[in-house]
C-alpha cells in the first residue's frame, strides 16, 4: 500500500512551513502529500504553497477538525501535517486546529511550528521518554517508517524528583548500564539509539536536548487526553518549540518482539 | 527407599536374584538404593548378595532402625548404630517381661520370641500354624490374632499395643517404640521412622531432597486397629516423597500414598521403570520448595535482561545467564569466564564465551515460558509451548566440576534440528572453530586470556517424545589461549562420566555448600529466599582454586566489564572467608598476583609499598576511567582511581579477615604477611607528619564520593592506622622488616588524625565536613536511597553534608575495635540523616550498624531495601549483572550485625546475637577455624555447637563449645550460659 501524508493549510504564513514539512515527511516515508484546505479566509496563499510543490490543493467544507480527521480514517494515511498557529508571533500559542486534531486523530499528527527549524533530509529525530510504560509498538512502528538512510534517533529521558533513580553506584560505568537497558527495554529498532538523560521540567528539558541536538523532528508519545498529566508538558512543548513535533498515541499497544537489538546505547548531550 | 519382605521380595526365602540386579543396576546409574526392615544384616543381605560398584550408594537401614550399613563391592559395612545403654537394655527386658505378664493375667499366653538390637518382639500367637505365615495370607493372620486376643477379653491388636506401651512406660522407657506386625508386638528404642529420618537426612547432605525420593512398601494402611508398618516411613522429614505401595492393604492406605498392589512383581516394575527413565535421558526433577527456588512464570520483554540475570547459573568458573532454551527473544545470552578479559585500560571487559544452553526450536507465546532456578541444587528448569507441543528443560554448571555444563531437554521435535550446539553470545565475537577429531572446538582469544569451549550432545527419541543431552566443557585461561586438545580431552573425560553422576556430584557439592552456609529466618519467608538467593550467587560467583577476579557484578552479567573494587574484598570474601575458605584464598591471590603491579604503582607516585588500584583487571594496573558523561551528559572527571586509596587497607582488612577466620598459619606467615607489611609501607610513605606531630593523609576520596577531593578522611584514616597496627603485630617473623620499622609503623599510627571529638563522641567524615552546609537529606528528598547527586547536582551535594554511603559508620562495620567505644550510636545519629544511601552498597551495612546499635527494625528495613535491590531491579541495572556487594552485605547484616560474629586474630569468635521483634529465630552457619559452627537465636536464648572444640566469647566470657553445644540467655546485658 502506498501511504499519503495528509497537510491541513491555511491561508496563512504558517501554510508553507507546513507543507514544506509534510513534503519532507513523506519523502522520508516513502508516501505521497495531499494538502488540505477549508477556505475560511481566502485560499491564494494556500494555494500557491501547494502550486510550489506541484501538488494539487484539496478543497474543503465545513469544519477544518472534522474535515482532516475523516480524510484520516482512510487506511492509508499515515499522518497528518497542522501548524502551531498562523504566525510565529501569534497571542494564541498553540491555534485551537492543532490542539483538537492532537486529541481526537488516533493517527500520528506533526505540529509544526511557523517558525520551523529542521534539515531537508530529517536525518536526526528526537524522541521524548518518561518513565511511564511507554508505547514502544507505536514508536517504533514510526521509526521503522521513516526509510532514511543513516536516521539518527536521539532518546531524551527526563526524571523529574519522584523518578529520580534510588542508586547511582560508579558513574564511570552506572550511566552506561542504566542507558544500555533504559534502550534495551524501549527500543528494538534498527536504527542507531542514543540516550539524552536529563532532570528537571520535562517540557524545558525536552525543548533544550531538541535544540541541542539540532533534531529535525521531535517525538513525543501521549494519551490524547488534555487533563492533568502529560497534557501540559505537550502544550508547553507544542508553544515553544522551534522543531516540528509528532505525537503518537501512548496506549499500551503490542509489545511483541520485533526482532533482535541493534541499538548502539551511549548517552550524550 | 523400600521395604524389604513382602515389597522386594514375596518372604524371606525367595530368591533375590532380580532385585538385585535391578539395584545394582540402579546404583550404577548414579541412583541411591536404601532397604528398610525390621531384620537384621544377615538375613537381608544373605537374601539379597548385592555387591554395587556405584557410584550410586546402596543403604540397609535394619533392625527396624537402629542399623545402617553401605553395601560396597565388598561388601556390608556397618556405618551407623544406635547402642542402648545398659539402662536401656534392662528397661526393654523388663518391658518385655511385663508385657507378658500383664497378658498372661488376662488368659492370653504369649512368648519373648527374641532379643534383638534395642528391641523386645513377643509372639502373640505361638502356634504352630503360624509360625512363620507369608505376606499374603496377612488377612487371615489378622483374623486370627484377634479371635486369640478376644478370647482373653483383649479388645484387638491396639489393646496389646496399648499394654505394651504402659509397661515400658513404667519401667522407664521415655519414648518407647511400640509397633505390631499381627503375629508380634515389639517393643523398642527405634523404629522405621528413625530409619526413614536418617537416610533423608543422609541424602540431603548430598544434595538429594525429598522430591527426588520414592517410597515404596506393603503395609502403609491400618492393620488390626493400628498404623501399618510402613506408615512410619512417613515421617515429616520425607513430605515430598513420593510413597507407593505394592501390597495388599486391606484397609485402604494413608492419604498421599499411591496403592498400585501387586506385591513385588510391580515393585521390580518400578525399578525398570526407573532404569528406563534413565536411559531415555529424562530430565531431574527440581525442588521448587518454597524458600528454595525462585520462578519467572513467563516472559517479559521488558525484563527479560533483569530476568536472565536472576536466573544465571555459575560454578565459580564459569557463568551462564538465564537467557531461555528455546528462541533469542530480546535476550542478552552471556557465558562469561571468571578472569578472562580482552581489550586495554579502562575499555578492558570479560571475553563473552560462546552460549551452549541455546536449542534450535521456538518457543511459541511467551507467556508460555517459565523458568525455575532451583536455589539448593544450582539446576535451572524451564518450559514452553512449542509450536509443536510441551517442550522442557534442564540445564547446569558443574560446581563440582567447573567448566562442565549440562542439559538435558524433551518435547516433541526438539533434536531434529542440526543447528550448532555453540553459538556466540549476544554482542561476543565469533569463535575461531579448530578441529580435534570429530570435534570442533571454538576458540576465542581475549587480552591476554582466552576460552576454548566444545560440546556434545546425544537424542534419544521413543513413544515419550525426544530426548537430548548435551555436555559441554570450557577452558578458560586468564593468560594464554586454551589448548583446543585439552578441551577434547575433558570433554572425553566428562563425557565417560555421564550426565547422571556429574549431576549426582554436582548436588552433592551444593549440599556441601550449604551445609557450611546457610542462614534460615523464621519469621519472614520473602527475606528468607532473598538471603538464599544471595548466598546461592555468592557461592556460586567464586571459584576455589587459582585466582579469582570477583567483578562488581560477577558472572552474572557485562555490567562494570568484570572490574574489581573493594567490593571483592570487603562485601564478598568476607562470606566466602566464614564458610568456604578456599574460594576467599583464592580472592586474595588475584590480589597477590598483582602485588608487583600495586609496587609499581606506588613507585610511580613516589611511595613505597603497593598501591592496589582502585578498578583492577587482568594487569593489576589501575583500569579506571578517567572521565565519562554523566546522566546529564556532562562530561566529569573521574578521580576515584587517582583518589580512592583506602582500597590499600582494604585489602589487608580482607588478608586479615580471612586469617581471623581460618586460623591459616601458613598465609598469615606468608602470602598473607607479604601484604601487610607493603601495604603498611605504602601507608607510611603516604603519611605526613605536620609540625604539630600529627600525620595527614590528604588529597583522597573516602567511600562517600560526593566529596572529592578531602582531606584526612576518617575511613581512609584509621583504615590505614589499623593496617599499619596489624602490620606491627604480624610480621614479627619477618628479618626484613626492622624493629625500627615496626615501631615507625604504630609511631606514625598513633599520629594519624582520625577526625574525633570526644565531647560529641563523632568522627568528622573528613576536615571540615562540619563546616558544609547542613543539608539533612533525610528531611528533604522524596524517599531514601535516592541518589542524591542526581537529584541535587554534582556541586550542591560536594558543598552540603551529603553523603552518598556508610563512610564513617563503615568503620565501626569493619574495624569495630579499632574506634572508641560506645562510639557507633552518636555517629549513627549524626550521619544516618544526612546519608542518601545513593550507593547499592550502603543499605546493607547500615543494616548491620543498626543492628550492632540495637535498632533492630531500622536494621530490618535496610535489610530489606538490600534484598530487593536486585530481586526488584531497583537500580534499573540489574539486567547487567547482580550486585555482588550487595549480596555480600546483606550476608554481613545477618552475620555481623544480628548474630555479631566478630573473629578475632587471637582465635576466638565472638559473639553478640540479636533477634528482630518480627523473627521468630535464626539460624546461621558457618566455619571457624576448620570447624563448622552453627548458631540459632530464638527469643530470650541462643545456643552454639560447633564440629569440634572452639572457643567463643560472649559479654566478655570466654567458652569452649563443642558438638554438644552451650545455650546462652541473657540477663541484664549479660550472656550467661545454661
Amino acid at each position: 500500500m502506498i501511504h499519503r501524508v495528509i497537510a491541513a493549510i491555511d491561508n496563512s504564513a504558517s501554510a508553507r512551513p507546513v507543507l514544506d514539512f509534510a513534503v519532507t515527511a513523506a519523502r522520508a516515508t516513502g508516501s505521497l502529500v495531499d494538502a488540505f484546505h477549508v477556505n475560511e479566509d481566502g485560499e491564494r496563499t494556500a494555494r500557491a504553497v501547494a502550486e510550489s510543490h506541484g501538488l494539487e490543493l484539496h478543497r474543503a467544507s465545513g469544519d477544518v477538525t472534522e474535515v482532516i480527521w475523516k480524510e484520516a480514517q482512510h487506511d492509508d494515511v499515515l499522518l497528518a501535517v497542522v501548524g502551531a498557529r498562523g504566525l510565529p508571533t501569534s497571542t494564541r500559542a498553540v491555534g485551537h486546529i492543532a490542539m483538537e486534531l492532537i486529541t481526537r486523530l488516533d493517527k500520528p499528527v506533526i505540529v509544526v511550528p511557523p517558525d520551523a527549524r529542521y534539515s531537508q533530509q530529517l536525518s536526526r529525530v528526537l524522541i521524548a521518554v518518561d518513565s511511564q510504560r511507554p508505547s514502544r509498538a507505536a514508536l517504533e512502528d514510526l521509526i521503522d517508517s521513516l526509510t532514511i538512510e543513516d536516521l539518527e534517533v536521539i532518546v531524551v529521558h527526563v526524571d523529574t524528583e519522584a523518578s529520580i533513580p534510588h542508586f547511582s553506584d560508579q558513574v564511570q560505568h552506572e550511566t552506561d548500564a542504566y542507558a544500555r537497558e533504559f534502550l534495551a527495554r524501549r527500543f528494538q529498532t534498527l536504527a542507531p539509539v542514543h540516550l539524552a538523560l536529563r532532570i528537571g521540567d520535562t517540557a524545558e528539558e525536552v525543548l533544550a536536548a531538541g535544540d541541542e541536538t539540532a533534531a529535525d523532528l521531535i517525538l513525543v508519545s501521549w494519551n490524547r487526553d488534555l487533563g492533568p498529566g502529560r497534557a501540559p508538558i505537550v502544550r508547553k512543548i507544542l508553544e515553544h518549540t522551534h522543531i516540528p513535533v509528532m505525537l503518537t498515541s501512548s496506549t499500551p499497544g503490542d509489545l511483541t518482539r520485533r526482532g533482535t537489538v541493534h541499538a548502539t546505547p551511549t548517552t550524550r548531550v | 527407599m523400600f521395604d524389604w519382605d513382602g515389597t522386594a521380595v514375596p518372604d524371606r526365602s525367595a530368591d533375590g536374584a532380580r532385585v538385585r540386579e535391578l539395584i545394582e543396576a540402579l546404583c550404577a546409574a548414579s541412583i541411591d538404593v536404601a532397604v528398610v526392615t525390621g531384620t537384621h544384616v544377615g538375613n537381608v543381605d544373605g537374601q539379597l548378595q548385592a555387591r554395587p560398584k556405584g557410584p550410586g550408594r546402596l543403604l540397609l537401614a535394619l533392625n527396624r532402625g537402629s542399623e545402617v550399613f553401605e553395601v560396597t563391592a565388598d561388601g556390608p559395612q556397618l556405618i551407623d548404630r544406635r547402642e542402648a545403654t545398659p539402662d536401656e537394655d534392662a528397661a526393654l527386658d523388663a518391658a518385655a517381661q511385663l508385657t507378658v505378664a500383664r497378658l498372661a493375667a488376662r488368659g492370653l499366653t504369649a512368648t519373648i520370641v527374641s532379643n534383638r538390637l534395642n528391641r523386645r518382639k513377643i509372639d502373640v500367637i505361638p502356634e504352630p500354624e503360624w509360625e512363620d505365615p507369608p505376606k499374603a495370607r496377612i488377612d487371615d493372620l489378622l483374623d486370627a490374632v484377634t479371635t486369640r486376643l478376644l478370647d482373653a477379653e483383649i479388645a484387638g491388636l491396639r489393646e496389646a499395643v496399648a499394654i505394651a506401651e504402659d509397661a515400658a512406660r513404667e519401667v522407664g522407657l521415655a519414648h518407647p517404640r511400640v509397633t505390631s506386625d499381627a503375629k508380634h508386638v515389639e517393643i523398642g528404642l527405634t523404629d522405621k521412622s528413625d530409619a526413614a529420618r536418617w537416610l533423608l537426612h543422609d541424602l540431603a547432605r548430598r544434595g538429594i531432597g525429598p522430591h527426588h525420593v520414592l517410597i515404596a512398601g506393603d503395609e502403609f494402611g491400618p492393620l488390626g486397629g493400628l498404623p501399618g508398618s510402613d506408615s512410619l516411613l512417613l515421617t515429616p522429614e520425607t513430605a515430598g516423597c513420593v510413597a507407593i505401595s505394592v501390597g495388599v492393604e486391606p484397609n485402604g492406605v494413608p492419604t498421599g500414598v499411591l496403592s498400585l498392589g501387586g506385591g513385588p512383581d510391580t515393585f521390580l516394575e518400578l525399578l525398570d521403570d526407573q532404569l528406563a527413565r534413565r536411559a531415555r535421558l529424562e530430565l531431574p526433577w527440581i525442588d521448587d520448595t518454597p524458600g528454595w527456588a525462585i520462578t519467572i512464570g513467563a516472559f517479559d520483554p521488558e525484563m527479560e535482561r533483569v530476568h536472565e540475570t536472576l536466573l544465571t547459573v555459575a560454578d565459580g568458573v564459569l557463568g551462564t545467564r538465564g537467557a531461555p532454551m528455546f528462541g533469542d527473544q530480546g535476550s542478552l545470552a552471556h557465558v562469561l569466564a571468571n578472569g578472562v578479559y580482552e581489550g586495554d585500560g579502562p575499555t578492558t571487559h570479560l571475553l563473552i564465551g560462546p552460549v551452549w544452553h541455546r536449542l534450535q526450536c521456538e518457543c511459541g507465546h511467551p507467556d508460555h515460558l517459565s523458568r525455575t532456578l532451583d536455589l539448593r541444587t544450582g539446576l535451572l528448569h524451564e518450559s514452553c509451548e512449542s509450536p509443536n507441543g510441551h517442550i522442557r528443560g534442564v540445564r547446569f554448571s558443574s560446581l563440582a566440576r567447573p567448566g562442565t555444563v549440562l542439559l538435558r531437554a524433551q518435547g516433541p521435535a526438539i533434536g531434529s534440528s542440526d543447528g550448532p550446539l555453540l553459538v556466540p553470545g549476544d554482542g561476543g565475537s565469533a569463535p575461531v572453530p579448530t578441529v580435534v577429531g570429530n570435534d570442533t572446538v571454538h576458540v576465542l582469544t581475549g587480552s591476554p586470556g582466552g576460552i576454548a569451549a566444545a560440546a556434545r550432545q546425544r537424542m534419544v527419541a521413543d513413544e515419550h517424545g525426544e530426548h537430548i543431552e548435551r555436555i559441554g566443557v570450557y577452558e578458560t585461561e586468564g593468560y594464554g589461549v586454551p589448548s583446543a586438545e585439552q578441551t577434547v580431552a575433558r570433554l572425553d573425560a566428562m563425557q565417560e562420566e555421564g550426565f547422571d553422576r556429574l549431576l549426582a556430584e554436582h548436588r552433592a557439592a551444593w549440599a556441601r555448600r550449604w551445609d557450611d552456609a546457610d542462614v534460615m529466618i523464621e519469621g519472614d519467608d520473602d527475606l528468607q529466599l532473598a538471603i538464599r538467593f544471595a548466598l546461592f550467587h555468592l557461592m556460586a560467583s567464586v571459584p576455589e582454586r587459582g585466582e579469582a577476579a570477583i567483578g562488581a557484578r560477577g558472572l552474572s552479567g557485562p555490567a562494570y566489564s568484570g572490574h574489581v573494587f573493594w567490593d571483592a574484598d570487603v562485601f564478598v570474601l568476607p562470606f566466602l572467608a566464614a564458610t568456604h575458605p578456599e574460594s576467599a584464598r583464592a580472592m586474595l591471590e588475584y590480589r597477590l598476583q598483582r602485588l608487583p603491579a600495586a609496587i609499581e604503582a606506588a613507585q610511580e607516585e613516589g611511595l613505597a609499598g603497593a598501591r592496589f588500584p582502585w578498578e583492577s583487571a587482568y594487569t593489576g594496573r589501575d583500569v579506571t576511567p578517567t572521565s565519562v558523561r554523566n546522566r546529564e551528559g556532562v562530561l566529569v572527571p573521574i578521580r576515584t582511581g587517582r583518589l580512592e586509596v583506602h582500597i590499600v587497607a582494604d585489602v589487608a582488612w580482607a588478608a586479615a579477615y580471612y586469617l581471623d577466620w581460618t586460623g591459616d598459619e601458613e598465609f598469615g606467615r606468608g602470602d598473607g604477611a607479604e601484604i601487610f607489611v607493603q601495604t603498611a609501607r605504602y601507608w607510611a610513605s603516604r603519611i605526613r607528619v605536620d609540625t604539630d606531630g600529627f600525620g595527614h593523609i590528604l588529597g583522597v576520596v573516602g567511600p562517600d564520593e560526593y566529596h572529592e577531593p578531602v582531606d584526612d578522611s576518617a575511613f581512609t584514616n584509621v583504615m590505614a592506622r589499623w593496617n599499619l597496627r596489624r602490620a606491627a603485630s604480624s610480621t614479627g617473623h619477618r628479618t626484613d622488616v626492622t624493629d625500627d620499622e615496626r615501631d615507625t609503623w604504630l609511631h606514625l599510627a598513633d599520629t594519624l588524625t582520625d577526625g574525633y571529638d570526644p565531647d560529641t563522641g563523632i568522627y568528622e567524615q573528613f576536615a571540615g565536613f562540619h563546616e558544609l552546609e547542613p543539608l539533612i537529606i533525610e528531611e528533604l528528598a522524596v524517599r531514601r536511597p535516592i541518589a542524591a547527586d542526581v537529584l541535587l547536582g554534582r556541586d550542591r551535594v560536594r558543598s552540603a553534608q551529603v553523603i552518598k554511603q556508610a563512610d564513617v559508620l563503615m568503620l565501626h562495620h569493619l574495624v569495630p575495635d579499632e574506634v572508641e567505644v560506645d562510639s557507633l550510636e552518636p555517629n549513627l545519629r549524626y550521619y544516618e540523616p544526612r546519608t542518601a544511601h545513593g550507593s547499592s552498597l550502603s543499605p546493607g551495612v547500615h543494616a548491620a550498624v543498626l543492628a550492632r546499635a540495637r535498632d533492630d527494625q531500622r536494621a530490618l528495613d535496610a535489610l530489606r531495601i538490600a534484598s530487593r535491590i536486585d530481586l526488584d531491579d531497583l537500580t534499573d541495572t540489574t539486567a547487567g549483572g547482580l550486585h555482588m556487594a550487595t549480596l555480600g552485605a546483606m550476608w554481613q547484616a545477618i552475620a555481623f550485625g544480628f548474630a555479631g560474629l566478630l573473629p578475632t586474630p587471637d582465635g576466638v569468635l565472638r559473639i553478640d546475637p540479636r533477634l528482630p521483634k518480627a523473627w521468630s529465630a535464626f539460624e546461621i552457619t558457618t566455619r571457624f577455624r576448620g570447624s563448622r559452627v552453627k548458631l540459632r537465636k530464638e527469643r530470650g536464648a541462643a545456643t552454639i555447637t560447633s564440629e569440634t572444640p572452639i572457643s567463643i566469647s560472649a559479654g566478655g566470657t570466654t567458652h569452649t563449645v563443642g558438638p554438644v553445644g552451650i545455650t546462652l540467655i541473657r540477663r541484664r546485658s549479660r550472656w550467661e550460659a545454661t
